[in-house]
């Protein structure tokens, strides 16, 4: 492992990979300050510029911008009280009566390096995680395999925003997409209306589409928005280094909290950060200033949503499930440089997983220093008018597609998803399942069918190995106790409406 | 349905369509059974398996639509129970809808002409018209946007990339 994890600190003698490092944490800052756009979006719109560019230096931009996103949306909820990200949105709930009782700099400061340090603890539990796990995924037959990514699924269904049934019809479409194109087994097209499907949906195309196109649409509903102004930076004085040593039990907590919770797909980083607030305000000495401007509150947010970073990476490496829509959309970029995360990541490419690890350690300083540095401008970046944001998204958008196979192609397909996308949020349909199903899918059939080729044609395969059986209960638990908790909410309301029912 | 002005008649264009949302829920849940009809047929059509062990090209297939029909009638039923007000209601709010139809159709436009118009050209004109149909109405910004996305498209892609574009 050290032979490795020094391989991958090695990758940092190029100076491509620091420019990707650099490039990833302005860009994930970039974006993480916009509110409305995330992470997603932000490893969505990169993949277009990671072609033809090696697999290290591609996936140390990513990485930076996914964790620089996740921080982004930090300094406009603290500035401006307007999250960048869902994930902020607990930062805002102290950071913003920080600002406005003149400690905004403060709570940029305490919320910039407990970020790194969520990150820096968070990537040491990845390490000692993600490869033992790994090993022990190796000796996973079909069977386990058809199962593991069934809870993958279910999971991301169960958590998925809005009502589990929706996300189950978007789990189907993602599956069904996910059939289009040759049968692997037999050769045989199926659903393939042109021969360009053949190959299956480009899912570079179908990413740009329901994660970026879709979002010029929501662009273009806000409209060109009023100019928000910022609170000063106050506090940056004030505030001594020894205030964020007696932090060290919340950022630990938070931190160790924001990583469990994010390697359970479908999870993320926003639940991290409301749990994690939640536990910290539950601990504290003085649980009445939360809310009204508690610098533990900042630390315990922040901690937890950059450590969940890590924790979805822990799933993608080790077992190829991607644990949140990001790294779904970094499953993508990966596998377009013919690289196919899993436990046969780390025999047959170690330097993808332990460049990773390095570069979030080596990223924490550069990204403490670029927040830093640059605070007051990324406060301004979420005054960029809407319809050029819309603009600039819909151009990267057109000819990322056309980039990705150099045909025309692929544009149709992004432009499809992306008015798709629309239309399904506007049901509120989430997208995370599809996206999590068309990549999931072919190994999830390929499994299946595998296994019962093994067991010949017997179903006894998905009930006689233990690891199956738990985890296909906890598949079918993943959908069940939304399922039950909505009926139990019902019937309150039912029983609160009149109490004779 | 009902549409309210945003601005109080600065820009009469600038307003929402509400719709029920269990209406929308139930037109989704009948496309997608439609379309899962077809899905079926199609799966029912495929070759069947060379062995007994194998479930063939279509048997995967027709087990997702089993499931996904099931989901979709859940999500049908249960909007019906909403729009019957057996449960609580929801709306969709549709912001700006004549804007977002526009830029709606401008990016099928950006896609059907990029081959002909060119990357540049495309881009430029494109990125111009979706900025003015999203309510930007400050020319050099509009402007300074184009030109500056075509220059960092040129410089990315074509300099630094070698991506060859019609």
């Amino acid at each position: 492992m050290i032979e490795n994890l020094l391989s991958g600190f090695s990758a940092f003698g190029d100076p491509l990979v620091w420019l990707s490092l650099i490039f990833g944490s302005l860009v994930g800052y970039l974006i993480g300050a916009i509110p409305g756009l995330g992470p997603s979006l932000g490893v969505a719109l990169l993949i277009p510029f990671t072609y033809g560019l090696d697999p290290v230096v591609s996936i140390v931009g990513l990485v930076a911008l996914y964790a620089a996103a996740e921080y982004g949306g930090a300094i406009t909820a603290i500035l401006i009280n307007s999250p960048g990200t869902s994930a902020a949105v607990a930062t805002a709930w102290d950071g913003y009566p920080l600002s406005q009782q003149g400690k905004a700099g403060e709570a940029l400061l305490v919320s910039i390096v407990t970020s790194g340090i969520g990150i820096f603890i968070s990537a040491l539990f990845l390490l000692f995680t993600a490869v033992p796990l790994s090993e022990f995924a190796l000796r996973f037959g079909p069977g386990e395999y058809f199962a593991l990514a069934l809870v993958g699924l279910s999971l991301v269904v169960g958590l998925a925003e809005g009502s589990v049934v929706k996300g189950a019809v978007a789990m189907g479409i993602g599956l069904a997409l996910a059939t289009v194109g040759l049968d692997t087994q037999t050769g045989t097209p199926r659903f393939a209306a042109s021969v360009e499907l053949f190959e299956g949906l480009p899912l570079v195309p179908v990413l740009l589409g329901l994660y970026a196109l879709s979002e010029v649409l929501f662009l273009v509903e806000e409209g060109v928005t009023a100019k928000i102004k910022s609170a000063p930076l106050g506090g940056w004085r004030t505030w001594n280094w020894k205030g964020l040593w007696s932090l060290n039990g919340v950022v630990f907590r938070s931190s160790v909290l924001g990583y469990i919770i994010g390697i359970i797909p479908g999870a993320g980083a926003s639940i991290a950060s409301f749990i994690a607030y939640a536990v910290a305000k539950k601990t504290s000495k003085t649980p009445e200033r939360f809310g009204k401007g508690s610098i533990e509150g900042v630390a315990a947010s922040e901690a937890a949503n950059n450590a969940a970073v890590s924790g979805a990476m822990a799933p993608l490496l080790a077992l190829g499930i991607p644990g949140s829509p990001t790294t779904a959309v970094m499953i993508g970029a990966l596998m377009i440089q013919g690289i196919q995360p899993g436990p046969l990541l780390f025999s047959r490419n170690p330097e993808i997983p332990y460049t990773i690890f390095a570069s979030l350690w080596i990223g924490v300083p550069v990204m403490v220093f670029i927040g830093l540095a640059g605070a007051r401008a990324w406060a301004h970046v979420a005054n960029i008018p809407g319809p050029a944001i819309a603009a600039i998204v819909a151009g990267i958008c057109l000819v990322g597609a056309y980039a990705s196979e150099g045909t025309m192609f692929p544009v149709y397909v992004m432009t499809a998803f992306g008015i798709l996308g629309y239309l399904l949020r506007k049901v509120r349909v989430p997208l995370a399942p599809i996206i999590l199903a068309l990549v999931l899918g072919e190994m999830m059939e390929t499994n299946f069918r595998r296994a019962l080729i093994t067991s010949h044609g017997s179903l006894e395969i998905f009930y006689t190995s233990p690891l199956t059986v738990a985890l296909l209960l906890t598949a079918i638990l993943a959908f069940a106790l939304p399922a039950v908790g909505f009926i139990r909410k019902r019937r309150r309301a039912a029983m609160a409406a009149d109490p004779s029912v | 349905m009902e549409n309210e002005a945003l601005n109080k008649g600065e820009e009469p264009v600038q307003g929402y369509v509400r719709i029920p949302l269990s209406i929308l829920e139930i037109a989704t849940g009948l496309i997608v059974l439609a379309i899962l009809s077809w899905y079926v047929v199609e799966a029912y059509h495929l070759p069947k398996p060379f062995n007994s062990t194998d479930v063939g090209a279509g048997g995967f297939p027709l087990l997702v639509a089993f499931g996904t029909g099931i989901a979709t009638l859940s999500m049908i039923g249960l909007a019906v129970a909403r729009h019957m007000g057996k449960m609580g209601k929801a709306d969709s709010r549709w912001r700006r809808p004549l804007f977002v139809l526009t830029v709606a159709l401008l990016l099928v436009g950006q896609a059907v002409t990029f081959e002909t118009l060119g990357v540049y050209l495309c881009t430029a004109l494109f990125s111009a018209a979706i900025m003015v149909a999203a309510g930007e109405r400050r020319i050099l910004h509009v402007l300074g946007v184009s030109i500056g996305l075509v220059a960092f498209i040129y410089v990315v892609f074509a300099l630094a990339l070698n991506v060859v574009f019609p």
